[in-house]
């Protein structure tokens, strides 16, 4: 015999699910009257929080302390899919969580389904690329049970990814999770912005060097104090090729989705800590050693190293990276 | 072999039946007064949806999308959206802002300048026959659409093109909508549509209007209809340009002179890229960022500088060239292959691009006269298509209309 980390019993299964369904979705409530087939089920809502070290974090205050310099900086944007979520029974074998159909947060449907984690409001320094709207959790159904941990890829599925954003449903129809020059979607959006550089700088903070000597202008120095306004931290898969016969992408040389496992996680009383601070820990935002700051995803992004371990996704600096999930990450843990 | 046109072979449409449409266009190139080397397509009305290619004699059929097949309607929507600044988020620009028509689709500049006035860092390419191009842009595998590469200028952040973003892409819909012209042709365009004016509906018409941009009427593509003479430097330009000595054809020898094209029933081939050593940064091999080509998207050290063979067709339009318009005239380009690379003797972009380790092994320096390089020249000019640059199927719209709405 084992002593469940949870159990809920038939009473609190109904009284959890009833009151998550009514807040998300009051239109459907009603449509989906109490079955025999609603007490086999659990609703399940894991809470992700955003958080830098043991302080949470938004769009409208800065957060100290920052990477290897120890920086201060706003944070301009935290957007990451989430797919493939399997709680975890005490045995270690995964039960497959059936997303809720919600239009603006998730996609259902035969070809997959993923959530979009938006913990960024539109507010401070997300105005520009941000929306009001917040989504800080991914809500559906499991078979009745134990659990007693969590699995997730951190992104959107092959079959999702590489679609037209105009027209997406949902999420993925969002232009700021557009991963353009792949044809997919950001898997992770996480920016900084210089506070000493507010509002004095294009959106990219991108620098040109110089095409021919002498004929470019010399890249436009960042007002504030880090090299660039903005430290980028955007996840997506890289190297892909697309089928001109048939108008698809066929294949990605690195897919770089993180699979996160929290082996002791309480879907019921626990929050999920997304940590930015670990996420950038490696690294010194003030500094951007290539022309692109931050990382990018780029297979040779000098800053992707420290960042891709941090999230789990293997990554050399030769390029050669598969993109794989490494199955160890600092970024996400179980809170109280 | 090319072959000799005729209106016959020129009328082929997507569909299976092309005499339902042929006494109409029969009719349009006889008021042509065989002037044109193609008949029009714009005998078909805007009731009739179908679309009708009408292609140059020795052009294939180009594909088109399952999921945005061709209709006069989508095109015409297209094009109008093409120039309408009103589908950028300041209103300042318009796609035909670096793709002007009277330098074949491309902006003159060394590099594309976006709406928010962003430097991008590539220079903007030709979109005459761009429907046969196998990838779009000038190193990405994996954009094989021009629906899919859309979503670049349109939501392109790095750099921002024409700033559509998720704060305004609702209000540049509205924008769009109470033009009672969109109004009316979008719910043509896409029947059966509960609300017509989309994003998606956007793309596909944009789209559908670049595909329909097929045109070979230089006097290169008469003389092989046996309608014009080239000159003796033209004619020996030529020569070497298709021959051994100059080379030329590897990478610029399909229909559109270059080397990656795709349209019905065309082979299975993987799109190539080329490195043709116009940078060595250091020695190392390296092209200055964000410009080491198809290494941007893989990461792979033979990927360092691989660039899209573009087309040559209009070629003498659409300087400066090379993919960070660093070379400035058709004559320098020249000199750089026949050097087998080009060298920057100093400053930050120093280095001896022949040297670079991973140039196109085809790229190995050309002995050239100085005559054969002004014949190159000459040839190369021959592929100038005047009429694809006045053609009012590709115009304006706001121009002879309403410019103020613009």
């Amino acid at each position: 015999m084992f002593r469940p980390a949870i159990t809920l019993l038939p009473f609190a299964v109904a009284a959890a699910a009833v009151p998550a369904a009514a807040t998300a979705h009051p239109a459907t409530t009603n449509a989906a009257p109490k079955t025999a087939k609603s007490a086999k089920t659990q609703t399940v809502k894991l809470r992700f929080a955003a958080v830098a070290g043991n302080a949470p974090v938004s769009c409208e205050a800065p957060i100290a302390g920052l990477g290897t310099t120890s920086q201060t900086a706003d944070l301009k944007d935290l957007r990451f899919f989430v797919s493939d979520v399997k709680l975890l029974r005490k045995d270690g074998t995964g039960v497959s969580v059936k997303l809720k159909a919600n239009k603006d947060y998730r996609v259902t449907g035969a070809k997959g389904s993923v959530t979009l984690i938006d913990l960024e409001n539109g507010k401070g320094a997300c105005a520009e690329e941000g929306t009001p709207g917040t989504n800080a959790s991914v809500i559906g159904t499991v078979p009745r049970g134990t659990y007693v941990g969590v699995r997730w890829s951190l992104g959107v599925p092959f079959a999702l990814n590489h679609t037209n954003t105009a027209g997406a449903a949902g999420p993925l129809g969002l232009s700021a999770m557009a991963w353009s020059w792949q044809f997919g979607r950001k898997f992770v959006k996480v920016e900084f912005a210089d506070p000493a550089a507010a509002g004095t700088q294009p959106t990219s903070g991108m620098k040109m060097q110089m095409a021919m000597p002498g004929t470019t202008p010399a890249p436009t120095p960042a007002a504030g104090a880090w090299a660039a306004p903005t430290y980028f931290v955007h996840v997506g898969s890289t190297g892909c090729t697309g089928n001109p016969a048939t108008g698809n992408a066929v294949s990605c040389l690195a897919a770089n989705r993180s699979t996160v496992k929290l082996a002791k996680f309480n879907p019921t009383t626990q929050q999920i800590a997304v940590d930015v601070a670990q996420l950038v820990a490696g690294n010194d935002l003030a500094k951007s050693p290539d022309m692109m700051p931050g990382c990018m995803s780029g297979p040779a992004d000098p800053e992707c190293g420290s960042e891709f371990k941090a999230l789990g996704i293997s990554w050399s600096a030769d390029g050669k990276a598969t993109g794989k999930a490494t199955g160890s990450q600092s970024v996400f843990r179980a809170i109280d | 072999m090319r072959r000799v046109w005729t209106p016959r072979r020129a009328l082929r449409r997507a569909g299976s039946s092309p005499r339902l449409r042929f006494d109409a266009a029969l009719v349009a190139l006889t008021l042509l007064g065989g002037s044109g080397l193609y008949a029009m397509s714009s005998t078909a009305g805007d009731r009739d949806q179908q679309w009708l290619w009408s292609l140059p004699s020795d052009f294939p059929t180009p594909r088109e999308p399952k999921t945005n097949p061709m209709t006069t309607a989508k095109v015409d929507v297209g094009r109008r959206l093409f120039y309408d600044v009103r589908l950028s988020g300041n209103g300042k620009q318009s796609c035909s802002s670096c793709h002007l028509q009277a330098l074949a689709f491309t902006d003159g500049l060394k590099t594309a300048i976006g709406s928010t006035g962003e430097a991008h860092p590539r220079n903007s390419q030709s979109l005459v026959n761009v429907g046969y191009q196998s990838t779009l842009t000038w190193a990405n595998p994996s954009l094989v659409t021009l629906e899919a590469q859309m979503q670049v200028p349109l939501f392109g952040t790095g750099p921002v093109e024409l700033g559509v973003t998720d704060a305004n892409k609702e209000a540049i819909l509205d924008r769009i909508a109470k033009d009672p012209w969109y109004a009316k042709r979008f719910k043509a365009a896409f029947p059966g549509r509960r609300k017509p004016i989309t994003w998606d509906a956007i793309v596909k018409a944009i789209a559908s209007f670049q595909r329909s941009i097929v045109s070979a009427r230089s006097r290169y593509d008469r003389y092989l209809a046996g309608k014009a003479k080239l000159a003796v430097a033209e004619r020996r330009g030529m020569k070497l340009f298709m021959g051994e000595k100059a080379e030329c054809h590897h990478c610029h020898g399909s229909f559109i002179f270059n080397d990656q094209v795709s349209y019905v029933s065309a082979p299975l081939e993987t799109p190539k890229f080329h490195n043709t050593g116009l940078y060595n940064l250091g020695g190392t091999g390296a092209f200055p960022q964000p410009n080491r080509g198809v290494f941007e998207l893989t990461g792979r050290a033979q990927d360092m500088g691989r660039f899209k063979a573009p087309s040559l067709r209009n070629v003498e339009l659409t300087a400066p060239y090379m993919h960070d318009g660093s070379i400035a005239t058709l004559e320098e380009a020249v000199d750089h292959y026949e050097r087998g690379g080009r060298l920057i003797p100093d400053g930050p972009l120093a280095g001896d691009g022949a040297k670079n380790p991973f140039k196109d092994p085809l790229i190995t320096g050309l002995t050239l006269t100085s005559r054969d390089k002004a014949d190159l020249v000459a040839f190369l000019k021959s592929l100038t298509d005047r009429a694809v640059t006045k053609d009012p199927r590709f115009a304006d719209p706001f121009a002879t209309s309403t410019p103020k709405s613009r």
